[in-house]
Order: C-alpha cells, then sequence, then structure tokens
C-alpha cells in the first residue's frame, strides 16, 4: 500500500447540512438580484486548483447527477480526489456534457461554446459557468439591466477576460436557452443569470 | 452509472485483511472501543475527513443464503472518515447512530494502514474483539440450536 501517493484530502463543510442551506440561500439570492456583490456565509479549505468560492458552489448544488467540467488552470488531482470524496459528481473532459463548468478568468474560453445551452423544450439542460476572479467588484462596470435589478446595476471582476461581457451579451440573446454565470472569489459571490442583459 | 461488481475476475486478496479488520471495528462495541483507544491517542493524532453523518441502508438477504435476492430492510449506518497527521486515510461505516464509534472506527482502520502499527494493533485491539463477538455468536447459535425443530414430511401417500 503506497499511502505518499494518497493526495492530501481535507475537509469540506464541517456542518454539512447547515452549510449547505446557508450556502444554497445565498446562491439563490445571487441569481435573484443578479450583479449584487455578497459574501460566502460558509467558507471552506479548499483543494490545490480551486477556489473557496466554486468549493463551495459545487458542495452545495453538485451531486452524482451533475458532470462537471474543470478548466485546465483548476483540473488538479487533488481537486478531483476532492470533487470525488465531497460530492461524488462526475468529472468529464467533454464540454458538452457538463452540468457545471469551473474556470478562471485566466482560462482559454473556446470550451464555453461546446457547453450546452438547454432546448426550446428543456431550457434547464443547460450549463451553469462558475467563474473564478481574485476579486468582485461592485458599482463599477458594465451596467445590466434584467429581472431581479429595478433600474440597472453595475458589476466588474478583477482581469476580466475582453470576450467575456461580448460573450455574456450574445449569451442573453439565447433566452430562453443559454448559460447561467457564477462569479466567484475567495471570499464573495455574484451570479449573471441568462436573464440579464449587458450594456458596454 | 458505472457497475463496481462488473470485475468479476479473481477477487483482490490484498484488501481483505482491511475488510476484516474494518469488519471486527464495526461490529465492536463502541465504549469498548474508546477504551482501546485510550492507549493510541497520545500518538500524532488525526484530522475528521468527513464528520460522523448517519443514513440508511438498505440490507439485503437470499432465502436460504443461496435464493433470490431480496431486501430485508433498512438500518441507521453511520460513517466517518478521518486521515491521521501522518497521512494515511481510514473509514468506517458502522450499524447505528453512535457517532463516536464511527469516528474511532475510522481512526483504528488507518492506523492499522501504518505498517509500524499494525501488529500491536492487530494482536491488541483487533484479535480480542474477534474472539469476544465469536464467543458472542456461538452462545447465540447454541441457544438458537437448542430450541430448533425439525419438521418431518411422513409417508404423504399420494406419491407411488
Amino acid at each position: 500500500m503506497n499511502l505518499i501517493m494518497e493526495p492530501l484530502l481535507i475537509e469540506a463543510f464541517k456542518d454539512k447540512v447547515p452549510n449547505a442551506t446557508d450556502t444554497y440561500r445565498t446562491v439563490l439570492d445571487a441569481m435573484s438580484r443578479p450583479a449584487r456583490v455578497r459574501p460566502l456565509p460558509v467558507i471552506t479549505g479548499t483543494p490545490d486548483g480551486l477556489r473557496a468560492g466554486s468549493v463551495a458552489v459545487l458542495l452545495t448544488l453538485a451531486d452524482t447527477d451533475t458532470p462537471v467540467w474543470l478548466a485546465p488552470e483548476c483540473d488538479t488531482a487533488i481537486a478531483r480526489e476532492y470533487l470525488r470524496f465531497h460530492v461524488g459528481c462526475p468529472i468529464t473532459e467533454t464540454p458538452s456534457q457538463a452540468a457545471f463548468a469551473v474556470m478562471t478568468t485566466r482560462s482559454d474560453s473556446t470550451a464555453l461554446e461546446a457547453m450546452p445551452l438547454g432546448t426550446a423544450e428543456y431550457p434547464d439542460r443547460s450549463a451553469t459557468i462558475i467563474v473564478e476572479s481574485d476579486d468582485l467588484i461592485g458599482n463599477t462596470g458594465p451596467r445590466f439591466t434584467g429581472p431581479g435589478i429595478e433600474h440597472y446595476r453595475r458589476f466588474e471582476i478583477a482581469e476580466t477576460p475582453d470576450d467575456l461581457w461580448p460573450r455574456i451579451a450574445d449569451n442573453s440573446l439565447l433566452f430562453p436557452r443559454g448559460l447561467d454565470w457564477i462569479f466567484v472569489s475567495s471570499t464573495h459571490i455574484a451570479a449573471l443569470p441568462r436573464s440579464t442583459k449587458v450594456e458596454m | 452509472m458505472p457497475d463496481i461488481h462488473a470485475d468479476n475476475s479473481a477477487p483482490n486478496l490484498a484488501i481483505s485483511p482491511r475488510q476484516r479488520w474494518m469488519g471486527v471495528l464495526a461490529r465492536a462495541d463502541g465504549a469498548e472501543l474508546e477504551a482501546h483507544w485510550a492507549n493510541y491517542k497520545q500518538g500524532g493524532g488525526y484530522d475528521v475527513l468527513r464528520q460522523p453523518e448517519s443514513g440508511l441502508v438498505m440490507v439485503r438477504g437470499r432465502a436460504g443464503g443461496n435464493g433470490q435476492q431480496f431486501n430485508l430492510g433498512e438500518i441507521t449506518v453511520t460513517r466517518c472518515s478521518v486521515r491521521l497527521r501522518e497521512g494515511a486515510i481510514g473509514h468506517a461505516y458502522v450499524a447505528g447512530r453512535n457517532r463516536q464509534h464511527a469516528e474511532l472506527a475510522a481512526a483504528f482502520d488507518a492506523l492499522l494502514q501504518t505498517p509500524s502499527l499494525r501488529d500491536v494493533i492487530e494482536s491488541l485491539v483487533i484479535a480480542p474483539l474477534e474472539k469476544k463477538f465469536q464467543v458472542a455468536q456461538e452462545e447465540r447459535s447454541k441457544k438458537a440450536a437448542a430450541t430448533k425443530v425439525n419438521f418431518f414430511t411422513m409417508v404423504r401417500g399420494e406419491d407411488e
């Protein structure tokens, strides 16, 4: 038995049910008030490759029925081990099968083109994209409008990739199909559902 | 879903000692494990990977031990996973909802994977617990055997 090869797994949510419930409430609030940055209620230790925000979202939302796609920046052996042990989700190499995708602001975004957008009959069969950034900044950046936003709201992430906001603008044209976006840092979360429009 | 039983080739003998001690630890009395643990807790200690949590598991049986499989019923099972500071990971699934029992069984499972400790724990903890379990089981079998009733069908007539 080779004990040294066993990756150093760490604990996930300490108090599973209340922690997941609190995080779920926060994700729900983030989705229903798009582009508003809010703190994560529970911050866990993270495996190499993933930030606390993505870990919290996956621990709360992902399960054995939701294949998770990891961008190369996030895809480490220990991250896979962690997700397999604590979440039980399949890790997929094929973007078109993903229910959740985790990427960073530095990731190559071409994989997004292949992510499932849902169908007209089943718009829920689309992927949710989790984008990791160093910082989520409110009240600056592009203006967002749509359901859950009274007039407009501004929101920006650190090191925004050039193609991100145009891509999200195109994405909202597909409604009711399209991708949903969750932005996370190590402490905060914000979301842009497909119904939110971007004004650049 | 992948079929974990798909590989029907020769059983992996390397894991069977571990299956044995995990079984012994799971069947042991929680309080007894606690008493044993007192002798080992001055070591490096452990971190909990998965806090003890209870759930239901369907117990299946076969009529007569080799008949059709059927669902006997659900039992409460508590599981726990720990990692020793030295690195070994231990898991435990024990019947009932004794969280402390599950945690200690996982800790012992991890210790037993540490080569330098295995023989000591095997002889001081596992062997006595196993012996005790076997004695209790024999006792129970004897009691049951004493009340066994054999039914005979005498000549029924219609055959031959």
